[in-house]
């Protein structure tokens, strides 16, 4: 297959108006990322309109490109105005801020671009290898096993990845509630529709998405809009000097901040923000002079720098080989490329596999751009912070307001758009997190389809969902990822120290 | 605005309870077990455990003196509270009178609305709430044939 494949997978990816599409959004992305207030997620959500009418690669090329942009440019406020650009900047935002402030900006900012790419790069090779291998061996499930994957990814998404366990399921629940409303259920009867005829389809997912992600932002934001900001550096130097010597001092740590920052990214529910935290703290643990962290040190710069960008990577391995989307960007991707008929699932490793080498092409041309347009984005930080934001606002409005319209032709969306906007606001006011909820609405209809499915087959008898050597040990481990970790808390109660 | 983890609870084991009902009057399909309300019956059950043990972490946690409901320091200041809602609000506006307005007049004025609420000088304001429809326009009638409705300027364009 591969020399053939491949060649068709250039094909794809080196048009012109791919090409084309990979430049604007890499524009783009570094744009939204670099304002602060916006973020990756909201880029992809604010990306979907435009990808509608877009044919599948470009529209993939759009998302990858701009994603890994703003993960990176989100270093870029952090390091000189101390406010994180994107949630995934915040974990090491003070200690870039301390070089700035010791006059040091360039060696953050350019620490932050080299093991982005770095981190990026490695994230997509593990892609590259990992993805096919699994997609091999995810050709035997059948709907039991699909059944227990996706509530796996579900309860990663709540038991891991978030801090209040309860809330994460309240969220969850929220977002399957959501899935569950239209047609597309086993009796084809109209449920919750309040007898709107656009919802019989369902909830439409990228109204939602644009709201949960793009309006709430805004609604928060504009509690700041008012405060001018000022960078602590006016001038910036040589971002590549004292790279290479960055590299040849900490290669250990590039290489677990990328190893850790994929298997995170690759878990449902966690992406690039959490791995990023979780980096930083490995890296000081580990390190041979933790007390210099905080006080402008690199190390834990360049560890949870290749971290946040290598999660990105990550994150699309259950995305397309299980369907699970490992991030809210990818549960974005995934309502997209169901959009393009592209559904995700081992079987696009047979059936499409040019456009699945596409994509890990992509991946490697995203990150690689990222050096010359990062470099660029840097020089001319100045100029996007005089973009006032109270200027921006109000167009980012009228975009999701076209984008939520767009899908349907329909103010339906609009108002759902608004609806979802107040709600995920709510919810983040109230400690409640917004991914589960995105997962449960992305993965929602399928765990229903698996799991009514599975119980016709098996007559209503549960011990069927354990029969299947692979579906047994995903029920496993599954019941063990609930009920071990509150026994453990028990018994360590009960055992005084 | 924070609302006590009490009313949170209550509240969600509440919609668990409606949602359970309604789901009660969903057909079932002859000869099967397994019909629509099979799924959403799980997650209400799921929901009424969820929002009961949530409304009683918060009565165990329940801080002296603390509030059902609360507001943020920002909440003080009447011009960020307008800022705020304004956000809701310039949606709400567009979709009750974009297909009256047409997308053009209704965009317009929900943008001069935010921009000037949110501090834009009067000029500017009115000179980006003109123009910046009118590109999207171009982006999204031109060239990705989004059929913008037209509204109040039908008989302008089309006469």
């Amino acid at each position: 297959m591969t020399a053939e494949v491949l060649s068709q997978a250039f094909t794809l990816v080196f048009d012109p108006y791919v090409l084309w599409v990979v430049a604007a959004s890499a524009a783009f992305g570094l744009f939204v990322g670099a304002v602060p207030g916006l973020t990756a997620t909201m880029a992809t959500a604010l990306l979907v309109p435009a990808t509608f009418f877009m044919p599948p690669i470009p529209a993939i090329a759009s998302m990858v490109t701009a994603t890994a942009m703003a993960i990176f440019a989100g270093d870029i406020p952090s390091c000189l105005l101390r406010i994180p650009g994107t949630p995934a900047s915040a974990a090491y935002t003070d200690e870039a801020y301390a070089l700035t402030r010791k006059g040091q900006g360039e060696l953050a900012l350019g620490a932050g671009l080299v093991f982005s790419v770095i981190g990026g790069l490695f994230g997509t090779i593990v892609l590259i290898l990992a993805a096919p291998l699994l997609a091999e061996f995810a050709l035997r499930f059948s709907s039991f096993e699909y059944f227990w994957l996706t509530l796996l990814g579900l309860s990663c998404a709540v038991f891991i990845a978030t801090g209040d366990k309860l809330k994460g399921m309240i969220s969850l629940l929220i977002g399957l509630l959501v899935a569950t409303v239209g047609l597309d259920n086993p009796a084809a009867f109209p449920r919750f529709t309040f007898g709107l005829p656009e919802l019989m389809g369902g909830a439409e997912l990228i109204p939602i998405m644009v709201g949960m992600f793009a309006v709430s932002e805004v609604m928060r934001s504009t509690i700041t809009v008012a405060a001018p900001l000022e960078t602590a550096q006016t001038a910036i130097g040589n971002v590549f000097r004292g790279m290479w010597r960055l590299m040849k001092k900490y290669p250990l740590q590039t290489l677990r901040g990328s190893v850790l920052g994929t298997l995170i990214g690759a878990l449902p529910g966690a992406g690039a923000d959490i791995a990023a935290w979780m980096s930083y703290a490995m890296s000081k643990k580990f390190s041979k002079e933790p007390e210099k962290f905080g006080t402008g040190h690199l190390e834990g710069i360049v560890e949870s720098g290749a971290s946040n960008n290598s999660a990105l990577a990550g994150a699309w391995i259950p995305a397309m080989v299980f369907g699970i989307p490992g991030d809210s960007i990818t549960a974005i991707v995934i309502g997209v490329l169901y959009m393009k008929n592209l559904n995700p699932g081992p079987t696009l490793f047979v059936d499409n596999a040019a456009s699945v080498y596409a994509v890990f092409l992509l991946f490697i041309l995203a990150n690689l751009l990222m050096l010359p347009f990062g470099w660029a984005a840097i020089k001319s930080f100045k100029q996007i912070l005089r973009m006032p934001r109270k200027a921006l606002l109000p167009c980012i409005l009228v975009f999701c307001i076209l984008g939520a319209f767009a899908i349907n032709n329909s103010v339906i969306g609009v108002a759902m758009m608004m609806g979802f906007g107040v709600l995920a606001w709510f919810m983040e006011e109230n400690g409640i997190p917004v991914a589960p909820a995105i997962l449960g609405m992305v993965l929602g209809t399928l765990l229903e389809e698996h799991f009514v499915t599975s119980m016709i087959k098996s007559e209503g008898h549960v011990g069927a969902f354990f029969d299947r050597p692979i579906a047994g040990t995903l029920g496993v481990m599954m019941i063990a990822l609930v009920v071990v970790p509150p026994v453990l808390r028990l018994l360590r109660r009960t055992r005084p120290a | 605005m924070k609302v006590d983890d009490r009313i949170l609870g209550a509240l969600f084991a509440l919609l668990g309870a409606v949602v359970l009902w309604h789901v009660q009057s969903f057909p079932v399909i002859p000869g099967q077990k397994f019909g629509a309300a099979l799924f959403p019956g799980v997650l209400s059950g799921g929901m009424i455990i969820c929002g009961v043990l949530l409304a009683l972490r918060g009565i165990r946690r329940r801080a002296p003196g603390g509030r059902l409901l609360a507001f943020d320091d920002w909440a003080r200041d009447p011009l960020t509270v307008i800022r705020f809602l304004s956000v809701p609000a310039g949606i709400l506006f567009y979709v009750l009178t974009s297909n009256f307005l047409g997308f053009h007049i209704a965009a317009s004025l929900a943008m001069l609305g935010w921009l000037v609420v949110f501090g834009m000088k009067p000029l500017p304001s009115l000179a980006i709430a003109i123009i910046f429809p009118i590109v999207m326009h171009l982006a999204f009638y031109k060239i990705l044939r989004v059929p913008l409705p037209w509204g109040l300027l039908t008989n302008v364009v089309f006469p």
